[in-house]
């Protein structure tokens, strides 16, 4: 499959960015962080109880929860 | 420049944990505590620069990636510079994450007021083998750029000087967007100049309009037909087609200037070390345990061997050092023994007081020194799971942890959370946090009733707290519900903790500790004196059983009697802890007439076993003391700080009774 949400994808993965699917707040919150169309981001790791996970992006890493993650359509960089 | 406005108004606009609090210490020789946590300014803060040519105001505000209305801060950030609050804005910016950091920068250029950027933490960026391009950077942007390092005190007198000689000079739009986009920006700003709004031409509020941006539209007073005007002009898209257009033109600009200024951009920016250390720290074996042992520890150390050998230390100097010469001076002198009494009981309480202090300082900062460092970010990344079944979120770990500091600052740093439902139930869980003031009152009962395992039942009594705390969390979370579920936080790099950070830290919380022995607890030493020294008729006696304060005790023991302390004088002590903690062993070392030393055994023989046992439980639960229910009042409201009085003392109430009664029970 090559769209995925972005708390699908493994850890040590790189994929960029297809689009944000919600219509509020989040949306925008994932926006202003500089989570856009087009950006790489790494999926670093994991939290140790399995939730939230940690990404890195413009050089920054970030915390998110999944449920955040579940929202953001990703591709595989190489595809 | 009018006579009203003095100052030159200069505001500091950037990222969170970009070194806004380092710079604006700098400029002002002001002495904020800085955090190694995004949100540590929460509110503005304002300071003057000296030695300026002309006088200058700053305003520190609290740190956003954006100035969009989303949270507080963001909030607090855009009402104060629409406010017309400022002459020139300097956006300090993070070298060492440009793209992120350019992303504001593009907006405030549209708030078209006078701008400089601040170029911080150049000398890392040269660390790490990169240099920025100034001199491109400003044509980029259109306004001066100035390197400096905030953290190492560097060109920072060029930036009071950039700022005094400045002069408001026109600026070219440097960044347009899509044509589609610069057309619509048009027409609504020809509706907005037919209808008198002087912001017609500001592309900062034209762009909020074309993202129906509520607060801004509703702060124009536009009328109706103006409204319906640009509907018309923002067409059938909806509300965030716009806001996504104009982030990602916005976030593709900041990216281009990105490419084109920094030479040698790595793919991986994000410092190696860190990810290094955190391979170990929140990976999944370790994380937990490392976290148990770093809590451990931080206890081990306060309340062990160096916690409580510091104390004795303490004890000595204030004990035999001044107490001790203070009494055989008053005998010398034949004092009267009313004066005599009144100064050696004051003496007593306060000293009794101040031997806690090296215990507390401790405890603070080691606190301090771990969020320096930067582990509270991780901790609350590895405590989400956990904390989201008490119905908060990891980051609310943090104002947590600081409760056992104290919960003063604890219930402020609450502002980090985003919703207003999470803030509320952790400043309702906050108080279950065994505050430090409360170790000294633990530590004398302990002495009296487990002398050679006071660690043990230290933490014992704080696993307590929290116990009840998850409790409260189970129940409450049913009735607060946060609106959303997301989490979307920074993780910032580790750093070795500064000696001044510390230092700062520490100098802030040592003067809140004497300002409350010096003016709280003198004062109710001093009152409870006083009432324990005169019977009802204002008579000295010398027997307190027949003083005022026992008439008062007397009256609200009843109410203690099923948890087996209802005698006048453990009532009053308690009463005088609802002003401090502190005050409570100053209370008892009055009215029990006990010295340093003889304090614990006094108690070995009011209480017994059981009652000890359970009044320590109604310490631990009780309502806060004033200050903090202030800041509660301040923060949510009277009826929220009425509430949690209420809630904490019959919580305390009920279980400190059930306590003595199961104890003495199975005792007999």
């Amino acid at each position: 499959m090559p769209y995925k949400t972005l708390n699908e994808v493994k850890p040590g993965v790189f994929v960029t960015v297809v689009n944000i699917v919600d219509d509020g707040r989040i949306k925008r919150r994932i926006m202003d962080i500089g989570i856009l169309p087009g950006v790489c981001i790494e999926v670093v790791k994991v939290a140790p109880l399995g939730d939230p996970i940690q990404i890195s992006l413009l050089g920054f890493d970030m915390v998110m929860r999944r449920s955040d993650a579940s929202k953001i359509i990703v591709k595989s960089v190489d595809e | 420049m009018n006579l009203k406005k003095k100052y030159v108004r200069v505001s500091l606009l950037g990222n969170p944990n970009v070194g806004k609090t380092t710079l604006f210490n700098r400029l002002t020789g002001n002495t904020q505590y800085v955090g190694n946590w995004p949100g540590v300014t929460v509110e503005k803060k304002e300071g003057y620069i000296r030695n300026a040519r002309t006088p200058i105001k700053v305003t520190d505000l609290p740190g956003v990636y954006s100035l969009s209305p989303f949270s507080p801060e963001e909030i607090v950030t855009r009402n104060y510079i629409l406010g017309e609050n400022v002459d020139i804005l300097v956006n300090i910016v993070d070298a060492t994450n440009l793209e992120r950091n350019l992303y504001l920068t593009t907006q405030a250029l549209e708030l078209g007021i006078p701008m400089v950027v601040v170029l911080n933490m150049c000398d890392i960026l040269k660390r790490k083998g990169k240099v920025v391009d100034f001199c491109s950077l400003e044509s980029s942007l259109g306004v001066r750029v100035l390197p400096i390092s905030a953290a190492k005190n560097r060109g920072i007198e060029d930036l009071v000087n950039f700022i005094s000689d400045f002069r408001p000079q026109n600026r070219k739009i440097v960044f347009k967007y899509m044509s589609d986009i610069e057309s619509k920006l048009s027409q609504i700003s020809e509706v907005l100049k037919s209808e008198n709004v002087k912001q017609y031409n500001n592309r900062f509020v034209l762009i909020k309009i074309l993202e129906y941006d509520s607060l801004i539209i509703s702060s124009l007073k536009l009328n109706l037909k103006a409204i319906q005007k640009i509907d018309e002009i923002r067409g059938p898209q909806k509300d965030i087609r716009y806001e996504e257009f104009i982030a990602s033109q916005r976030y593709s600009k900041s990216s281009l200037i990105c490419k084109n200024v920094v030479s040698e951009l790595s793919k991986v920016r994000h410092s190696r070390i860190s990810r290094e250390i955190d391979k170990i720290v929140t990976s999944r074996i370790l994380s937990f345990p490392i976290f148990l042992l770093i809590l451990f520890t931080i206890f081990f150390i306060s309340f062990g061997p160096i916690g409580t050998s510091l104390q004795d230390f303490a004890r000595l100097i204030i004990f035999k050092g001044i107490a001790h010469p203070i009494d055989v001076l008053l005998g010398q002198f034949n004092a009267n023994s009313i004066v005599q009494g009144f100064i050696s009981s004051i003496v007593g309480g306060l000293g009794e007081v101040l031997s806690f202090l090296p215990q507390i300082l401790l405890l603070l900062g080691l606190l301090s020194v771990l969020e320096d460092s930067g582990y509270m970010a991780r901790a609350a990344f590895i405590m989400d799971r956990l904390m989201v079944k008490l119905g908060v979120s990891g980051k609310a770990f943090v104002p947590l942890l600081m409760g056992f500091g104290c919960s003063v600052p604890a219930i402020l740093s609450t502002r980090i959370l985003k919703s207003r439902e999470e803030k509320k139930l952790s400043i309702f869980l906050i108080p279950f946090m065994s505050c430090s003031a409360k170790i000294p009152v633990y530590l004398v009962f302990l002495s009296a009733f487990f002398p050679n395992n006071k660690t043990l039942m230290i933490f014992l009594i704080y696993i307590l707290g929290v116990i009840f705390s998850i409790m409260t969390a189970l129940i409450f979370k049913r009735f607060i519900k946060p609106k959303d579920n997301s989490l979307i936080m920074e993780l910032p790099d580790y750093k070795i903790p500064s000696v001044r950070n510390l230092y700062l830290h520490l100098k802030d919380q040592l003067k809140d500790f004497l300002e409350n022995v010096g003016v709280i607890i003198l004062s109710s030493s001093v009152i409870v004196w006083f009432l324990q020294s005169f019977d009802r008729s204002l008579h000295f006696t010398d027997e307190n059983s027949k003083s005022i304060l026992a008439d008062l005790g007397n009256f609200i023991s009843p109410i203690f009697r099923f948890a087996g302390f209802d005698n006048w004088k453990a009532s009053v002590s308690l009463i005088s802890g609802l002003f401090s903690k502190e005050a409570i062993i100053s209370t008892m070392s009055i009215v029990f007439d006990a010295d340093e030393s003889s304090l614990s055994e006094t108690l070995h023989s009011t209480f017994s076993f059981a009652s000890s046992v359970s009044i320590i439980v109604f310490i631990l639960l009780y309502s806060p003391c004033i200050a903090a229910i202030a800041t509660i009042r301040k923060e949510l409201g009277t009826k929220s700080a009425i509430f949690s009085f209420i809630y904490q003392t019959s919580l305390a109430l009920v279980f400190s009774s059930i306590t003595y009664q199961i104890l003495s029970a199975f005792l007999k």
